[in-house]
This record gives structure tokens, sequence and C-alpha cells, in this order.
């Protein structure tokens, strides 16, 4: 056991991009999520439609051979998924945990025979290539972050900046404000003139589609489809939200705190010797949830619920 | 178009859920309440003649997972298209005793001669239902000679090829690192690591590190993908899989470092970077059974085993690699393969 | 109101009384009617796969119904999912949103696996011992879920599925080290012994978890229609503001009914040790924890429905299997199907609530 090759001064590094790649389709997720569950509404659905973002990107830029129209199917995807989960909890205001749960069950079903279906089996997998790294001038070849920051794919950058971009809605802009408010008091926000009805659609249709993209982020990365690839990363996206305190920017540090307890266990797996090590393997694979867990639970203890959306998950009936 | 065909077929699919769904709906299709039980349209259960076997495969993953099940379904497709066999295939079997016992009554009642359980995980399940079927053939992949009754096993001797293939590694290695992965520590898969390892020290001349990495399942590509960089990052060159060789093989291509395919010729998915495969050639198993069924000696069951030099596995070399192996390391394969397929060394065979 | 539906906040204050029940003629309209479109959607997905879809349904129930071996399938399936079912049912009344039955499950079959492993000498104790076990092992999880969740109000979504990823790795490694055979091969324990093992019902295959199932479908019945308990946690449910000034314990409510849930999932895991599996693998469970969550909202989360969904579900089970094999249709189908009449259902529900008012 080596801990100088988990966090010595060469491994440092990589531990960071290793960090960043396993974080980013969170972090996506759960800062649309945020956005979302501010207007009242839990999407709790991601896990599926980010399958769904996922498969459709994939098969969109098998095709085409384009990352972009990849990336753009997978928003796509999200938006469908999200249109239905809006018209189900907005609409008909079936409550928001079940849609959540049947929509997981839905898209991974319907993935799994989607991905059959086309692309049958081959003996010749089918693959794409995604975005080659870009490297931003200049930053790129600053001494160690340069690296790790400033040589990514493309879409990592559309992915940081779009959740910047969520956090700016939310915090400075009239949408955002209406979002707060709708998601505190809907009858107050309808009092002064704001739609909860179309704030909750566009917060359910904002998180749906960034959940979407991250599969679209997932597959670019990792060239290839499976059943379930995206294994679990819906469920932690909401489980982000919760320990952020509902904040964009705490959704990003806490998605990115996530992926690096996730490179750091696999790291440590890798230096301490496997099957025969004296801590067993299992105990690091948990290692993310277990502090996942007891972010939660610290986070709900210290703040109680002093920062949930006092109207979250409550559907509204317009009073006119 | 099959993707047009896809789409269309999801746009509706979606479109209809959120329109029609909680209205009428049932002038299309009823669900079929009178079904009776002899109206049963099976292709299988015609076959009263001697010829094709009817084989059934029970498989735990989707046909189509580019490894474990695909080169099982692969195999038994070949098989079928000879006309050796007539195939149904179950996939996405769930392991426990409930879903396996269920699978295996209506493949029986179908007329099922062969059922070929595909995961060791169905042993123990197949143990409980097969007292119940005395005259149907079944086998399950346990590879350790566990045969019962009409219960047969068949071995899948990875450790073999991933020994030779750990010596081309060894021929490559610039660190004395090698990588492994699984999604679970189970025996078979340790065992393939472990004879990798031992392959490569003696390509290598010189202990050698095997660097384990246990993912914790076996669908998570992105995890693989990301515990092999984490290898890499701590010297391992040259990686094995057992059991989620894609992830593996997107993150050597990745981090630009050798890595061995994993049951079929997986070369073309990394033609730069796949420096062999272990190739399973299953069929043999299969092939073994089915003439002992039809020629009415199983049941009772053996143990099926297809070793290296029965052709139970072989070494795909990707040729556009071969010549970035030590010429060294090359020459003790040809040495090696040699004397395994003549019996003259036997490969240490490390479960745990 | 019971239903799935959570009630708009501003109608909170004035519905301090349960709405009155839905007539069950009603109820079981809208039940078919989603059926229906649900298959009528299923169609569609099977006619995509090439299959003809009234074929592909015939032998769909056929296959579960169509003979007495398969008949018994159907309630071996059933009983496990009507015992998850009935608690995530109760859970889910009370707004606890228990999806962690999968990892509870896991850890009351460990748990069961472990006594037997510890105390084979228990005798006739060894069974029921191992049940009680079970069903308090994973009653633990559901109380250290539930008292984060009505004293600190813990989202229960996350902190039951983040115990399933820890459960399940808890599992992987016990069946490796401490709970593995030693005599076996495989990361499995050793076979329990028969002393251990649930009876059969009279010259079945089916187990006694059936009857298990009946007496706690009963028990809830008895518990919504009579018991206080039952009101509380509809109450609770409908609104926990006016629960707390009708003076309802609410937060002894919801530890209960997150201990009830995840107790009655571990008391299955160890029912299908015991019953059918007769061994600790990783794969004891075939997702059965989720599976339960479409039971219980399939039976609108009342003990006679998910009594019945746990059986319409299992009779998918088994007869997908038949499906697949004569129309060749793949697995993923039958969970599409599974999927589409959950959301369906939700849908027709919504619609006779309203026509209902």
């Amino acid at each position: 056991m080596s801990w100088e090759a988990v966090i010595g001064p060469a491994a440092i590094l990589p531990l960071l991009a290793a960090g960043i790649r396993l974080a980013m389709p969170i972090v996506l997720a759960a800062v649309g999520e945020c956005f979302c569950q501010r207007t009242g509404v839990i999407n709790l659905g991601l896990e599926g439609i980010m399958l769904a973002g996922a498969l459709s990107a994939f098969g969109a830029e098998y095709s085409t051979g384009s990352p972009l129209i990849g990336a753009l199917a997978g928003v796509g995807a999200g938006l469908v998924f999200g249109a239905i989960v809006a018209a189900l909890v907005v609409e008909a205001r079936i409550d928001q945990i079940i849609v959540g749960i049947s929509i997981v069950l839905l898209a991974s079903g319907i993935t799994s025979f989607a991905y059959l279906d086309v692309f049958g089996v081959t003996s010749s997998p089918p693959r794409v290539q995604g975005w080659p790294l870009w490297e931003v001038p200049v930053l790129s070849d600053l001494p160690g972050v340069g690296v790790v920051l400033f040589r990514q794919p493309p879409l990592v950058y559309a992915a940081v900046g779009m959740t910047l971009v969520v956090w700016w809605l939310l915090a400075r802009t009239r949408l955002g404000l209406s979002a707060r408010a709708v998601g505190e008091r809907p009858d107050a926000a309808e009092a002064v003139g704001v739609s909860p009805r179309r704030v909750r659609w566009i917060g359910v249709l904002l998180s749906s589609g960034m959940t979407g993209f991250a599969g679209a982020v997932l597959i670019s990365s990792l060239g290839l489809f499976q059943d379930g690839v995206t294994a679990g990363r819906g469920w932690v996206a909401v489980a982000i939200v919760v320990l952020a305190r509902w904040n964009p920017l705490g959704a990003i540090a806490g998605g990115f705190a996530f992926g690096l307890v996730d490179a750091f266990q696999l790291r440590v797996q890798a230096t301490s010797g496997g099957v025969d090590a004296a801590v067993p393997y299992e105990l690091f694979q948990a290692l993310p949830y277990i502090m996942t867990l007891a972010v939660v639970v610290l986070a709900a203890m210290r703040f109680r619920r002093d920062a949930q959306p006092a109207a979250l998950g409550t559907p509204y009936v317009a009073q006119h | 178009m099959k993707q047009q065909r896809w789409w269309m077929a999801v746009l509706a699919v979606l479109a209809l859920a959120g329109a029609a769904c909680g209205d009428t709906d049932d002038g299309t299709a009823t669900p079929a309440d009178s079904g009776d039980a002899s109206s049963t349209t099976t292709a299988g259960g015609a076959s009263g003649g001697d010829d094709p076997v009817s084989m059934a495969l029970l498989l735990n993953v989707p046909q189509n997972d580019l490894g474990w099940g695909q080169a099982a379904y692969e195999a038994a497709t070949e098989l079928e298209s000879e006309g050796e066999i007539t195939l149904q295939v179950l996939s996405d079997v769930p392991e426990d005793a409930t879903s396996t016992a269920r699978a295996v009554e209506g493949l029986v009642d179908d007329g099922v001669e062969l059922v070929f359980a595909h995961s060791f995980n169905y042993g123990e399940p197949l143990k409980e239902v097969i007292g119940d079927f005395p005259d149907t053939a079944f086998a399950y992949g346990g590879g350790f000679g566990d045969v019962v009754d009409n219960l047969a096993d068949y071995d899948q001797p990875f450790h073999e090829p991933a020994f030779l293939a750990g010596i081309l590694a060894g021929g490559v290695t610039e660190t004395g690192v090698v990588g492994g992965t699984a999604g679970f520590n189970i025996p078979v898969c340790h065992a393939q690591l472990e004879a990798f390892r031992a392959g490569a020290e003696i390509g290598y001349g010189a202990p050698v590190r095997l660097i384990e990495q246990y993912v914790g399942s076996w669908v998570d590509a992105a995890r693989t993908k990301e515990a092999v960089l984490a290898g890499v990052d701590q010297g391992a060159d040259v990686w094995i899989s057992c059991g989620v060789a894609d992830g593996t093989i997107e993150a050597a291509q990745e981090a630009d470092v050798a890595v061995v395919g994993y049951v079929m010729d997986q070369s073309p998915l990394a033609p730069e970077h796949v420096l062999a495969s272990v190739v399973w050639n299953i069929d043999e198993v299969m092939r073994q059974m089915v003439e002992d069924v039809r020629a009415g000696e199983f049941p009772p069951a053996r143990y099926y085993s297809a070793t290296y030099a029965e052709g139970g596995t072989s070494v795909a070399i990707n040729p556009d690699f071969a010549g970035e192996v030590s010429p060294e390391a090359l020459e003790l394969y040809e040495q090696y393969e040699a004397d395994i397929r003549s019996g003259d060394f036997e490969v240490p065979f490390v479960p745990e | 109101m019971t239903s799935l539906v959570g009630e708009p906040t501003q109608r909170e204050a004035t519905a301090a009384a349960p709405a009155p029940r839905r007539s069950f003629v009603g109820g079981a309209a809208s039940t078919v009617v989603a059926v229906v479109g649900g298959f009528a959607l299923g169609a569609i997905l099977l006619a995509i796969a090439g299959a003809p879809p009234l074929a592909a349904y015939v032998d769909l129930f056929a296959g579960a119904f169509g003979s007495r071996r398969a008949v018994e399938r159907v309630l071996v399936e059933a009983s496990p999912l009507l015992v998850i079912g009935l608690g995530l049912g109760a859970a889910y009344r009370a707004k606890v949103w228990n999806i962690g039955a999968q990892g509870q499950f896991d850890l009351g079959a460990m748990a069961a696996t472990s006594l037997i492993a510890v105390a084979p000498g228990l005798g006739a104790l060894l069974l029921p011992g191992a049940l009680v076990v079970a069903t308090a092992t994973g009653a633990a999880v559901g109380w250290i879920i539930g008292v984060l969740k009505a004293r600190y109000d813990a989202n229960v979504v996350i902190t039951s599925l983040m115990f399933n990823y820890i459960i399940f790795s808890a599992l992987a490694w016990s069946v490796r080290r401490p709970l593995k055979d030693p005599d076996g091969f495989f990361p499995a324990s050793a076979s329990i012994p028969d002393a251990a093992r649930l009876p059969l019902l009279f010259d079945t295959r089916v187990n006694v978890a059936l009857l298990v199932g009946l007496a706690a479908t009963a028990a809830l019945v008895w518990l919504f229609r009579r018991g206080i308990l039952g009101f509380w946690i509809d109450m609770v449910g409908a609104s926990p503001t006016v629960a707390e000034a009708a003076g309802i314990p609410v937060r002894r409510v919801l530890v209960t009914a997150s201990v009830l849930s995840a107790g009655m999932a571990g008391l299955a895991g160890g029912l299908v040790l015991l019953g059918t599996e007769f061994r600790l693998s990783m794969t004891i469970s075939s997702g059965v924890g989720f599976t339960a969550i479409v039971v219980a909202l399939l039976g609108r989360l009342r003990p006679f429905g998910i009594l019945a969904a746990a059986i319409f579900i299992a009779a998918l089970e088994v007869g997908g299997d038949d499906m697949q094999r004569t129309q060749g249709v793949p697995a993923a189908a039958v969970r599409v199907i599974q999927a589409l009449l959950v959301v369906c259902l939700l849908l027709a529900n919504r619609v006779s609530e309203r026509t209902a008012t």
C-alpha cells in the first residue's frame, strides 16, 4: 500500500483529472435538478432520463459521426422524457416520487429494448469516437492545473458553462426569482403574476435536458453504450442536490467531491494489493456511497429543512 | 434503415405514452385472458425428428453484451445455422432459484432436450429442479467438475490463454507492472488474472506486479475505464479483463497502453492497442454436448472440458501489434504454446 | 385521501379528514382501463420486436396460468413481492419513500445466513430464529432511515438508496469472506440445513412464504380499516401539519412506517433464503426489492390491491419467459410493459379521481 501512488506529487493531478471525469455527468444532472427542485418539483427520474440521453446520443453520434449531433440528441431525449414528467406531475399532478420511479423503470426497459433492436448482436460492436481533447490556448500550458482543467473534450467545457449559467439563472435573473418563489409559495407567486405551471415546466425541462446531456457526456467519453451504463449516476445526482442544500454551486462542489472520492477509492484499490489486501476491496467500492450518506445525514442534522423549498413535492392547483 | 426505425419506434411509444395512455385504448389488442393452455405455438416443439437437438441457451445478461453472453450466443447460433440444433434463447434471466426454475420448466415443457445455462450462478438453482426432469440434459458453467446426475459442468479455462497472453504482455511491458479488471472477485477471474501475471513474469524475465481492479459491477463501463486509468497512473501498461473488457479496452486506447481482449477477438475495437485476445471457442463444449445428447449418452452428465490443447480456447494475436512484442517473448510464447498443447506444461490454476 | 396523489397545499387545511373512500367499483374500473391501455402500448413494442402482439399475449398468459405448475410458480414468485410490497405500500401511504427494499432484503438474507452459520444447533428454533433475525436487521435499517427522516427530515429516497449500495458491497464481501462455504468454489454460503427450510404447502411447490404474505395482507387490511396506526399513517400521509395539530405523534408514525416496510423487506429476504434459495449469494434477490415498488404502486398502496398486483406481476414475469421463448421477444420488453402499466394506472387513477370529485 503506497499513499505516494494515490496522493503523491505525481499522482495528485491525475487523481483530480479522474475526479472531474467521473463527476461531470453527475454535476450536470445535479445542477439541473437544483433548479427543478427550487421550483418545487422533485424530478426523481434522472437515472432513467440519463440512460435515455445516453442511448439517444450514442445512436445519433454513431449514425452521423458527429459528437455535436450526439449531444443534441441526448438533450432531445432528455426533453422528451422531461415533457412526460412535466405532463404527469405538473398537469396531472401525480405524485412526483411515484412518477420518478416509474420513469426510471420505463427508460431502463426502453433503452435496453431499443439498443438490442437497433444494433442487434454484432461481432464488431458499435463504438463512437467522442470528441478529441480541446486545449485552451495559453491556459492549458499552465503547469499542473493546465493539464487537469484545460485539456478536456469540448463537451466538458460546455457542461461547466451550462452549470454556471444555471446558477446565474437561478440566483440573478427574474426567472430564477420566479422559480424560487414558486418553490416556496406558489400561491403568492401566482398572486404577483408568475405562472407556477409555466415555471415548473421550465424547471422539469431544464433538469431533464441537462440530464440527457449528462448521458451524452458519459457516452462521448466512454465510446460505447451498454444496458444500465449510467450505473446509478442519476440517483447520486439527486442525492447531491440534497447535500448541496439546493444550491447549484454546492451541487457543483458536491458532485466533484463524489467524483473525487470515487477516483480516490479506485486508486487506493489499485495500490492496496487486490483480494489479499487487509481492507476488503468492497469497502472501497462502497466508499462514495458511505460518504454521500454521511454528508446527507450531517447536512440534515445541521441545517434541518431550512434550505429545502417549502413547496417541494407538492402539486399546485391554479387559483383562477 | 435500422436507425430510422428506432427513432420512429421510440417517438411513437413516447407520444402514445403521453397522449393515449389514460384513455381507453382497447381496440388494438386485448390482453388475452382467454389464453388457452394448449395454444402454444412453438417452433421448437415441432422437432419430432431425430436430427437437430433442441437446445436452449440461458443467459444472465443480454445477448449483445460484447463479452460473456455474446460469445455463447454466437456459438449457439453457429450451431443452429449448421443445422445441429434448434435454438431458443432466454436472456437476462435472473440467477436466483425461482427465476431459474421457472425458465427451465417452460423450456422442458416445450420439449427442449439440452439446457445450456451460461453462468456459474445457475448451478445451485438447477440442482433444485433437475430431479424433476431426469430425461433432460442440463449444463452450467461451473468450471470445476461439479457434475450431479443429469447436470453437467463445463469449464472456462481462461487461465491457459491468459497465461500465454501474459507472456506476450511481458514482452511489451516497460514498467514490469500489468493490470487486470473484473466485475467481482470470482474464482475463474482470479485464476485468469493470476495466470496472466505468471505469464508476464516469464515474458518479462523478472517479477511482475499485478494491479487487480474489481469494479463492483459487471456493467459499469465508465467506472471500469477509470479503474484502468487509475492503474495506468500507477504504472500498469498492459491490461487484461475478466468480464468487463469494453471499459478496459476503451481506457487502454485512451491511455495508450496495451490490452488483451476477452472471450472473442476484440482487436477490431482498438486495432492499435489490443495486443491479443483470449478467445473462448465455446462451441467446442456445446458440440460435445449436442453429440452426446443425440447419441443418447447425456444424461447422465459428465464434465465437459475443452482445454487449450483441445481447442476450447485460443489466443488471437493482433497482427498489427505482433511487431511490438520483443522477439525473446515471442519465442517463449511459441515454446510454451507448444508445451501446453502437448501437455508438457500445465498452467497453474489459482482460483483464490 | 389514501390515494397515490398528494393533495395541494392550499387544500391541506380543509382536507383534515381523509376523503371518502372511493367506491371499489370505480377503482377497479380505472385499473382495468389502465391495464388495457398498458397492454395496448406494449403491443406496439411487441410489433416493433417483430412479434404478433395478440399471440405474444396469449403465450404470456398461457405461460403464467396454463398449468398447475405454472400457477405454483406464480405463487412462489408472488410471495416475496407480496411481503415487500405490503410494507412499502404502508410506508408510501405515510409518504415515507423507502426505495431501499432491495438492500433491506439482502441484509435480511445475510443476517439469517449468519445466524445459521453461527448457531446451527438451534434445532427447531433455527427456522423461526432466522426469520426473526432477518426481520430485525431489515427493521434496524428502517429505524435509522425513519429516525433520520422524522427528526432531521433527511430525504428517505436518498438515505434508503445509499443503503442499497452499501449493503450490496457488504453482501459481496460476506459471501467472499466470512459467510463463504469453506468447501465451495464460488462466492456463496453453504447450503442451509434441511431443518431450517420452509415447509411446502400440501403437495405443491409453494412454500409457507405465501401464507406469511396472506397473513400480512389480512393484518394490514385490519390495520388500515380498524387499527389506529393505519389511520395515523393515512393522516400523516395526507398532511403532517394537520396530523400534528390533531395530536397524532407524527414522528413516531414516520419511524414506524419506515421500520415496518424495511422489516418486511428483511423478512422477505429470510423467506427467500429459507424457502427457495437455500444459500446466500450475490444474486439471491433478482431485483425483487425494486419489482416490489411496482407492485406497491400498481396495488395503489392498498393491501388487497397489492395482493392482486403481486400475483399479476409474478404472472408477467413467469409468462414473460414463455413469451420471450416462443415469440423471440427480448426480456426488456416485459420490463417496458410493466412500466407502461404503472404509468397508465397513475393516469387512470387521476382521471377517475377528477371525475369522482
